[in-house]
């Protein structure tokens, strides 16, 4: 089992980048650049 | 393995990490407005990237030293200490406070990366704590061949 609590942070990791991808997203200054890069801009 | 030793060697890579790192980010605002510039147009959106950046290679010094004692605890055959460490460092600080910056400081993607900082350096901390115990070096003496994939 000492693979478990690895598989369970990578878990944690994954999480992480949904959650901040989400917010990020979820701002209304959210705009893309029209490269495939989410640019955030307070404008 | 001695208990609660790992070679100097084995440091030294990760030390010129940290070094490189901090000197990145000292040197940022020389070299992060010509790259963002080169995808991007807009002043803000350049300043705000070169806040992430700034940010982000200080938390990742951070990083480089728990994922540097994380080896350690996998070559011992012990994980317990890389999972204590995750759920400490992001379920009871980054993921708590995300949420708290979400709601109450909407809009400000700074303090986000602010929080993933901290985070990191409270991950390092718990880590380094858990290391200095060496509970994990004796522990796989005993152990590491009752464990399996």
């Amino acid at each position: 089992m000492i693979g478990l609590p690895i598989g369970l942070v990578v878990a944690i990791y994954s999480l992480e980048n949904v959650i901040l991808a989400n917010i990020v997203l979820d701002y209304s200054i959210a705009v893309s650049d029209g490269f495939g890069i989410g640019a955030v801009s307070l404008v | 393995m001695q208990q609660g030793c790992i070679r100097t060697g084995a440091l030294k890579l990760p030390a010129a990490l940290c070094v490189a790192a901090m000197a990145l980010a000292a040197t940022s605002s020389l070299w992060v407005p010509p790259v963002a510039g080169a995808f991007v147009n807009d002043a803000e959106t350049i300043a705000n990237a070169l806040t992430y950046v700034h940010i982000m290679l200080v938390a990742n010094s951070f990083l480089i030293v728990t994922y540097t004692l994380n080896g350690v605890f996998e070559g011992a055959g012990i994980t317990w200490p890389i999972l204590l460490g995750g759920l400490a460092s992001y379920g009871v600080v980054e993921f708590p406070l995300l949420f708290i910056v979400y709601i109450w400081f909407p809009g400000q993607p700074d303090l986000l990366w602010l929080v993933v900082a901290l985070a990191a350096a409270v991950g390092m901390l718990i880590t380094l704590a858990l290391f200095r115990l060496g509970a994990w070096s004796t522990a796989q003496k005993d152990d590491a061949l009752h464990y399996t994939l």
